[in-house]
Formats: structure tokens, sequence, C-alpha cells
């Protein structure tokens, strides 16, 4: 029985002015995972090397318990993948997709994306084109949802998407995880999504990985701490990862350790924004 | 069903809005046989306008993203270029299928004789210009995208129109042409083996291009 439905293992891939370095982390099967990270974290490009776009150099990547190029095709029939933007041809009707993309399945149910696409009150008739950016992501994920897929893949999804289609979105994978037989990878920079949904997370910063573990811990791991820039020390300074100073004040994130002897400045609990924005400006302190 | 039969059928669905294309083919022919041209004029000049329509598939592929399709499905990236070539012979052989049926019906109404041996002559010769063609253009296609390869795909076509222009003023070329013209199996089959050849040899760097591309 597969326990992991995703493991990257030492995973490296260069471009002529990024590296993704030594990723590896773990999604456990039944939850949902975030990959974050600013614009240019490797994001996408771990999940396109997850996929099998992109040519890896170094490292492993099983999804399914299984190597993902020796057994690329079997695995994709459990995958369903959601990209930031349709990659259906824009001409396509609804009806057209299904029959464009059934193709590609052994255990397509139809039945399955007629309800769907109900459910999601998209226009049979209508050309994608023409859909709104929240209806083409409803059928991508009508599509990734109509194959039994076992794995959800979801690259920036909700980027883009107003707050009423967001919600409906996020309800959907809880839904989609409810049995505990299914996992979702999904990245994104939308941080709010993250917190309602996702189990694990796994932080990326210029092609590094800052953190993967569970959510309550990376939340458990930091703290914000302010105070008067008259009070801060060197040793401080030195224990702040993106400290941001005015003449008024200073804040910045602390790791939970450190935060301990600072008794005497405001401590806050830090929200995943927090702490990327702040990594992002000040780099990780691991 | 196998992967690269399933890109095949998901490119024949994807230009199904280029179908207006391969009716301006079907009007272009019908004008070439009421104005009484060869079958080889029809024929050549069809293997040419097919490549050009055919290519659109590329531009479609960049414009609406469908490489990350061909990433999130089952196929692998040789079903993927594999598929493709298939498409793109599959295009030409239906297509001159229809041209040689528009040509003779039209002939026919005309009261004019069906001549075998020179449709099997006109298919190997347009065969040839098709895969030059296309098998010079495929594998820009797949390494730039559709966009970036627009300019460099128009060479191929130059250097068709440039093998047709050279033997008038090289009187050796000239001469070679005419030997060919009177061993016509020779230039049959030769064409066929070229033709093959040539898309091997693009098939083969396409894929290495392809597996680069990132």
């Amino acid at each position: 029985m597969i326990e992991n439905y995703l493991e990257l293992r030492g995973v490296s891939k260069s471009f002529p002015e990024f590296k993704l370095n030594n990723i590896s982390f773990v999604l456990p099967k039944g939850y949902i995972m975030g990959l974050v990270g600013p614009n240019g974290a490797g994001k996408t490009t771990s999940i396109q090397l997850i996929l099998n776009m992109l040519e890896k150099e170094a490292g492993d990547i099983l999804v399914l318990g299984k190597d993902n190029i020796r057994y690329e095709n079997s695995i994709k029939q459990s995958i369903g993948v959601v990209f930031d933007s349709i990659f259906y041809v824009d001409s396509w009707t609804v009806k057209d997709t299904e029959k464009a993309i059934s193709i590609f399945y052994k255990d397509w149910k139809h039945d399955v994306f007629i309800e769907l696409t109900k459910q999601f009150d998209l226009p049979q008739g209508k050309k994608i084109g023409e859909f709104s950016r929240g209806m083409q992501m409803k059928l991508m994920l009508a599509c990734a949802l109509s194959h039994n897929a076992k794995l959800l893949i979801l690259d920036e999804p909700t980027s883009g998407l107003d707050p009423v289609i967001r919600d409906e979105f996020l309800e959907i994978l809880q839904e989609y995880i409810k049995d505990g037989e299914r996992s979702v990878l999904f990245s994104t920079h939308i941080t709010t999504d993250l917190e309602r949904v996702a189990d694990y997370i796994t932080l990326l910063h210029k092609g590094e990985l800052i953190y993967t573990g569970s959510m309550e811990l990376l939340l458990g791991s930091y703290r914000l701490i302010k105070g008067r820039p008259q009070d801060l020390t060197k040793d401080l300074e030195k224990n702040i990862i993106g400290l941001r100073k005015t003449d008024m004040n200073f804040e910045g994130l602390i790791g939970m350790k450190e935060a301990s002897q600072y008794k005497n400045f405001v401590i806050d609990s830090a929200t995943i924004d927090d702490i990327i924005i702040r990594i992002s400006h000040g780099g990780a302190k691991k | 069903m196998m992967g690269f039969l399933r890109i095949t059928k998901l490119d024949f669905f994807t230009m199904k809005s280029q179908l207006s294309g391969y009716v301006s083919l079907a009007l272009i022919i019908m004008i070439f046989s009421f104005l009484d041209a060869s079958l080889a004029v029809v024929c050549i000049s069809g293997a040419w306008f097919v490549a050009l329509v055919s290519s659109n598939i590329f531009a479609i592929q960049e414009k609406n993203k469908l490489d990350h399709l061909y990433g999130s499905v089952s196929v692998g990236l040789r079903d993927i270029v594999f598929g493709r070539y298939t498409f793109m012979i599959l295009n030409y052989l239906l297509s001159f299928f229809a041209i040689i049926v528009i040509y003779f019906f039209f002939k026919l109404i005309g009261k004019n004789e069906l001549n075998y041996s020179d449709i099997v002559l006109d298919f190997s010769l347009s065969f040839l210009v098709y895969s030059i063609i296309t098998g010079t253009q495929m594998p820009m296609f797949f390494k730039m995208g559709y966009t970036k390869a627009k300019m460099w795909s128009l060479v191929p076509f130059m250097v068709v129109m440039a093998l047709v222009v050279i033997p008038f003023f090289i009187p050796v070329i000239s001469d070679m042409f005419v030997f060919l013209y009177n061993n016509q199996a020779v230039l049959i089959v030769g064409s066929i083996l070229v033709s093959c050849a040539v898309q091997f040899l693009s098939y083969r760097i396409a894929l290495i291009a392809y597996r680069k591309r990132n």
C-alpha cells in the first residue's frame, strides 16, 4: 500500500539564470500540500519536473510510489492537472473538450464530467475562448476530476480568480480528499487559500527548499517581533529574518526558540504571508 | 490505442478549426482543373499548400499552451513527436487523395482519360516536396515554437523554389532532370526513398530538439 503519493528526493535542475537545488519533500496520501514561495521560487519548475515536462539533472521523483519517468504513462492515468491558464484549444466547446481529453484516459467517467460541468454552470455550447477565467479553471478542474485521479497537481489555479470562485474552488478540493484516498499538491502565492485547506507546506525561495512539513509546525516555528529602533541590538538584528526598520519602529521574523529570549518586545504569531515575505526579503536562516 | 495515435487523433481534433484552409485547397484544385493544369502542377501546388496549412498545428499548439496538455496526459515525449509526424503524413495522404478525386472528377466531366502512372509519379514528386518542406520545418517548430521559428520555416519553401528554378540555369542538373524524367521508375522510387529518409531524419532531430527545448 502506498503511503506517500508524491516524493521528491534531492531533485535539481539548472537553467542559465535559475537553479532548483536539491529539493526533497513528501506528500502523504489523503492530504493537501501547498507549494509556496514568491515568483521565481521554483514552484512551476518543480511541478513540470514531477510531470516529466522538464528533464531533471539529479534526484528521484516518485509519484504514487513509482518512478515518474519509467512509469510516466501509467502514473498520468491517475493524475489530474490544472495549470494557471487554460491549455485546451480556444475554439473547443465543453463537449469538444471532453471528446479530446477522454481519449487519453482508460477510466474516463462521462457521467462524472457531465455532472461536474452542470455543477459548475459551464455553458455547453460556448467556445472556451469566450469563457471567463473562472469558468476556464472550472473546466480544467472538471477534466482533472473525471478520470478517478488519485493525485491532483494544481499550479496556481486560484490566481486571478475572484474570492467567491476561489472559495468554491477550495471547497471542491476539500471535498475531493474527504475519503482519505486522494492527495493534492497545490502551488500558489495566495497563502490565505492554503491557511484554509493545506495540511502540509513546502516553502521554496530562489530554487532552495526553505521548509517542508506540516503547516502547524511552520506557523509554530516563527514569530513576528516588533520594537523601537533604539532597542534593536546587533545580537537581535542577527536573529531577525527580513528586518524592516523605520524611524519609529522595526519589525521582522524570528525563530520560535530565539523569540523566547526577547520578552520585552512585542511578539506576535506570524501568518504564512509574513513568513514568505520576510524570508523573501531577508533570506532564510535554516 | 497507442500513445502516438492518441496524439494524432488529438491533432486532427485540434485542426478542426482550420477546415476553411482545406476547403480553400479544394477550391484551388477546382480552379486548376478548370484551367487545364497538369496533374503534376496540381499535386505539387497542393503539397505546398497542405504544408502551409498543416503547420498551423504548431501555431495552435503555442497559442493554446497545448504543451501543458501534452505534459499532463498519459503520453511520453516520443509519442508526442511521432504522433505529430503521423498527423502530418496522414494530412498529406488524405489531401492527396482529395486532390486526385477532385481533379479527376473535373477531368472526367471533360471526358479525359485517367492515367495511373501519372498519379504514381505525381504522388512521389509531391510527397518529396511535402517532405522537404515539413521535414525541415518540424524540428524548428519543436525546438523554438511556432513564433520564433516562423521566419526560418520559410526557408524550405525557398529551397523547393530554388530546386525548381536552378535546373534552368545549370545544364548538368537540367540533364539529370531529363534523365530522371525519361526513367520514371527511378524517379518514383528515388523520390519516395528520399522522402522517407528526410522524414525519418527529421523525426530523429525533432525528438532531440523537443527534449532539449527546456
